[in-house]
């Protein structure tokens, strides 16, 4: 089931009298507890389209439904509301407020959506254990690696249990031992069912999806699914790797 | 319940900013609580002081008109009787014996610098016109030989109870013993004179002889003073009345004119701080907003909607409100409190409580509604941000504007904190605009006190500017002792002194001004000049001196109520003749509240033959000491000659001009410090700014005192291009501000002098003074987090 689904997607950037279109025509799909993963060069226009995706950004033609809602469609205020709800977003930088505590920033985040206190309480606590951080809640964003700060960023996105998960190179600015933690922990949020739509050019992080697709030219050029028997990650390296350099990437 | 919980996330961020701008929320925080604190006082004075004097004049069932008249002219009964049958007269004090004392009593040796007239205190007083005794035993009337004196003019001569005052008669000084310091409704302002003291029920027989005593003062009290314009033109109609009249409006005036004066000039000045607040506030928030650029994508990405936004800063700014206003409408009372109750207890008045409800809530719902509006309206940009765009800015760079400056660095300055100080002054236009706003306020309002306060304290070198005659020295001929001067022998004798220049007689005379349709018969208390006006330095407005018998002058308020201009004519009594004069011109004198009129001698002479100056306004040669021509004086002319005080020496008017200076000192320093907070504000606002450059800077070797010193010479350069604007700006336009408040006393023309050296010394002492500051306020961020500066 289609959870996110683009039809004939536009996206075009108007600078000093030069049309640049990022996005063109696109169709996609994105389906309900799936890892899904963007691959493209820098400057394709991968996170052009996640803004466009969660509603941040505003496309030029063409429509967006998210399930049943027409994102292309929805106002300022309806947008907010649907990312309060349904989508969480992780950056490259952790972007925590940085006057706010680690526990704080994810409150604030939870507040946002659910009246009960308790209950944000809780998933907070949970949240916050099952990503290693317990301990660190009560320290300021600027007393914590560059690792932890993404964690605390992931948490505050899951907070509200959103329907989907964007992130858009999560582990760019991370070096590689503390990216494998960090993309650990999408992993086991989708053994939990988590939707995920990850934004990368890094193939080690492609691999962690189980459905990448390649965009190129402002549509996905290519889509590579991984089987079920492609378990282990080093068989996925290698079979991603393959594939790039099959298909000339 | 949804709603709920947004309202905590914002309210936990809304929280947080304002801790982490600790420094700018405390500064937020003065700005609100200072203009506040002015706008409260301003308010509650303006209230409070009416009070005062309508609670005392009913305490003391004080008459709203005093009639004085000599008892062989007026029928006392007669016009009593008229009065008792007006529907809106409420009690008639049918007769006071009294006697104006034709010479300043004496205390100690010493001359009192206000004239009295000594009224019997009879059983009648008891009911209507009561005294309060202030210090004293509390009897029912003054014993005999002693004397019950205001309050006032005890604490101005410094006279305690039981010394004596000497009343001078025709046989030297009756000796009178001061019994009791009191109130009394219509003379409790030491501005009034002549003022009033009492003695015993029908002793002034016993002090003086019974053909002086003439002179009856009869008190009317209304239902309500607004009727006593109607009640006076319809007692004019009915007779033909030639005394005098005072009334309620003239002794409020007189009593609440330092109030007055300092209530508008309270006014003028909590508007402009209100202004001020209210610029500050909005270009903090704006400031605020820019460096929060980023973090408001965040918000957004994170499900924020743009109101949301709005009510984070909404409600940061309210929250800082609702903390400041308390302590700004506290410290409000304090001062109010004090300058009233300072009024209060020098009228003896007790258990007198002020209901500032009004000022507070007034001050409280006007502040909420400004800081709400304010912070709504500059907190709509961070609505708008694109979150896209703010997301995907550099967090290290801001949204400054940029432009190359390098060749700032390349051609023209080599030193580097004076070149990262201009860049850092030209980058950000916007904050320049309101630091130097800020700062050009500031100077305006130092130039404008400095030169104000100064014009008051040049009086004496400005006298005839402010309407009086510009004489060195004053003399009167003692008519008390055997042989008295003769006026001619006296100007023959004093012109002939080699160090006197110009000699003008003068004196005082009252005319009244006929009732006409729509306004009441009038009392007007004017000078007669012998001699050419111009010759002590007096000046007119419009038109010119008084030369003829036919022409006379008018004071400006005087003039303004009988709409005349020169060239008009203008019918009065004087010297119980009609006569009509022209109007050659008019004047301004702040002595008599603006109101009054001037005569040439020849004028007088027409209408009495006999009548004599008793004043001599002496102009002394260049070059002449004044103390050695009143010691040339004294031994020449012992006591046939008494030396008048000179205005600048009379107690009330220094003690007013000293309340007038301290007031200005007060708003400066209000306004200096809220310079400072912007100051401060806007060296933090910079520092946040290019921390990341003074970071890079910082690791190629520049020393935090050269960072420091690039903030300073930033505001050099602002503040010196701030009072090239400002300096010359206050001198222009002081002048018709400061006129437009002292019109209503009379001042159309405010003597406006120029301190040179003070103006001039405003330049250095601001540029140490924003100096300092912004050394002091970079000092700080240094101290608080040096790490920051490099690691973002
Ligand atoms: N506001 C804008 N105006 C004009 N062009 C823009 C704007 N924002 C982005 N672009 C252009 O759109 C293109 C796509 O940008 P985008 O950030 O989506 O790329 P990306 O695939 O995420 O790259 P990277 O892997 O480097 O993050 C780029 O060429 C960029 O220059
Ligand atoms: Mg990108």
């Amino acid at each position: 089931m289609a959870i996110l689904e683009t039809i004939n997607l536009n996206k075009v950037y108007n600078s000093e009298n030069m049309e640049n279109t990022i996005i063109s025509k696109l169709d996609l799909k994105v389906n309900e507890g799936e890892f899904t993963v963007i691959m493209g060069s820098s400057g394709s226009g991968k996170s052009t389209l996640l803004y466009l995706l969660s509603g941040l950004d505003h496309s030029t033609g063409g429509e967006i439904w998210f399930h049943d809602q027409p994102i292309h469609q929805k106002s300022e205020k309806e947008l907010a509301l649907l990312r309060r709800h349904s989508i969480g977003f992780v950056f490259q930088n952790a972007n925590l407020v940085p006057n706010l505590t680690v526990w704080e920033n994810i409150l604030v985040a939870g507040y946002l959506n659910q009246g009960e206190k308790e209950g944000v309480r809780q998933r907070a606590l949970s949240l916050l254990q099952q990503t290693g951080m317990e301990d660190l809640g009560q320290r300021l964003p600027s007393q914590l690696s560059g690792g932890q700060q993404q964690r605390c960023a992931i948490v505050r996105a899951l907070i509200n249990s959103p329907r989907i998960l964007m992130a858009d190179e999560p582990t760019g600015n991370l070096n590689s031992a503390t990216s494998q933690t960090v993309l650990d922990i999408f992993d086991s949020f989708h053994q939990l069912g988590q939707t995920i739509l990850m934004v990368t050019h890094d193939v080690k992080s492609a691999c962690r999806g189980e459905r990448i697709l390649f965009f190129r030219d402002g549509d996905v050029a290519d889509e590579l699914r991984f089987d079920r028997q492609d378990e282990s990650l080093e068989r996925r390296e290698k079979l991603l790797t393959n594939w790039l350099l099959e298909n000339e990437w | 319940m949804n709603g709920k919980s947004v309202m905590k996330s914002i309210f936990i961020i809304s929280i947080a900013n304002i801790k982490r701008r600790i420094l700018q929320s405390i500064l937020v925080g003065i700005c609100i609580v200072l203009s506040a604190m002015l706008f409260a006082s301003t308010l509650g004075m303006l209230k409070g002081i009416n009070k005062p004097f309508d609670v005392l004049y009913e305490r003391l069932s004080a008459s709203h008109i005093l009639l004085f008249y000599d008892h062989l002219q007026e029928d006392t009964d007669k016009i009593a009787g008229w009065f008792l049958e007006q529907p809106e007269v409420k009690s008639v004090l049918d007769y006071v014996p009294y006697f104006t004392v034709q010479e300043p009593m004496i205390h100690h040796g010493k001359e009192l610098d206000l004239m009295v007239n000594l009224t019997e205190h009879l059983d009648k007083n008891l009911e209507q016109d009561q005294i309060m005794i202030l210090h004293g035993e509390k009897k029912t009337h003054p014993g005999m030989g002693e004397i019950w004196i205001p309050d006032h003019l005890a604490t101005n001569h410094g006279i305690q109870i039981g010394d004596t005052l000497g009343m001078p008669v025709s046989s030297g000084l009756y000796p009178l013993i001061v019994s009791a310091t009191v109130v009394d409704a219509q003379y409790a302002s030491g501005l009034f004179n002549p003022t009033r003291a009492w003695v015993a029920p029908g002793s002034l027989t016993f002090y003086l002889p019974v053909g002086q005593l003439t002179r009856l003062m009869m008190g009317v009290r209304l239902n309500s003073p607004h009727d006593i314009p109607s009640l006076w033109a319809r007692f004019n109609q009915a007779h033909l009345y030639n005394g005098q009249m005072l009334e309620y409006s003239l002794f409020k005036s007189v009593f609440l004119s330092f109030y007055n004066i300092i209530s508008a000039v309270l006014m003028v000045f909590s508007v402009m701080a209100i202004l001020a607040a209210i610029f500050i506030l909005y270009t903090m928030l704006s400031g605020t907003i820019a460096s929060d650029y980023r973090l408001i994508g965040i918000y957004k990405a994170q499900g924020f909607s743009p109101g949301n936004v709005v009510t984070i800063y909404v409600l940061q700014y309210l929250v800082l409100a609702v903390v400041s206003l308390p302590i700004g409408i506290l410290g409000s009372l304090l001062v109010t409190n004090a300058i009233l109750s300072s009024l209060v207890k020098s009228i003896g008045l007790v258990n007198l409580n002020f209901s500032f409800f009004g000022p507070v809530a007034i001050t409280t719902g006007l502040f909420l509604v400004l800081v709400a509006l304010i912070s709504f309206v500059g907190s709509r940009k961070a609505g708008r941000i694109k979150p896209v765009e703010a997301i995907r800015s550099d967090p290290a760079t801001g949204s400054y504007s940029g432009g190359s400056f390098s060749w700032l660095l390349n051609h023209l300055i080599h030193n580097v904190p004076v070149f990262l100080g201009l860049r850092t002054l030209l980058a950000n236009k916007q904050r320049v605009l309101y630091t130097g706003f800020s700062l050009l306020l500031a100077i305006f309002i130092l130039v404008f006190s400095i030169n104000i306060s100064h014009s008051f304290a040049r009086l004496k070198d400005n006298k005839a500017a402010w309407g009086f005659e510009d004489s060195d020295i004053q003399v009167r001929l003692n008519q008390k002792i055997a042989l008295p001067l003769e006026h001619e022998t006296f100007m023959e004798l004093i012109k002939n002194e080699k160090s006197v220049a110009t000699v003008v007689p003068y004196s005082y005379c009252s005319a009244t001004i006929p009732a006409s349709q729509d306004k009441a018969m009038q009392e007007v208390n004017g000078k007669v000049y012998n001699g050419d006006m111009s010759d002590i330095g007096l000046v007119n407005q419009t038109g010119r001196h008084p030369e003829n018998a036919d022409e006379m002058a008018l004071c400006l308020l005087t003039a303004e109520e009988l709409g005349i201009e020169p060239g008009d004519s203008l019918e009065v009594f004087l010297e119980g003749q009609s006569i009509t004069y022209h109007i050659t011109g008019i004047y301004q004198d702040i002595s008599n509240m603006g109101r009054g009129f001037r005569l040439p001698g020849s004028a007088m002479k027409e209408l009495n033959p006999l009548f004599k100056p008793e004043f001599y306004a002496i102009r002394l040669h260049e070059g002449s000491s004044v103390e050695n021509f009143k010691q040339h004086l004294q031994e020449v002319y012992a006591e046939t000659v008494l030396i008048e005080l000179s205005i600048e020496e009379r107690k009330a008017v220094r003690s007013t001009i000293a309340g007038m200076r301290s007031s200005l000192l007060l708003v400066s320093l209000f306004f200096l410090s809220i310079l400072f907070a912007v100051l401060f504000n806007d060296a933090l606002m910079n520092i946040h700014e290019f921390r990341l450059g003074f970071g890079i800077f910082k690791t190629i070797g520049m020393t935090p005192v050269q960072i420091r010193m690039s903030l300073v010479y930033r505001m050099a350069v602002l503040t010196i291009a701030c009072l090239a604007v400002g300096v010359p700006m206050a001198l222009l336009l002081s002048p018709p501000l400061i006129s437009g408040i002292t019109s209503g006393i009379g001042l159309a023309e405010f003597p406006y002098l120029v301190e040179v050296s003070g103006t001039i010394l405003v330049i250095p002492a601001m540029l140490l003074f924003t100096g300092l500051s912004v050394w002091w306020a970079s000092g700080r961020v240094l101290e608080i987090s040096p790490k920051d500066l490099v690691t973002n």
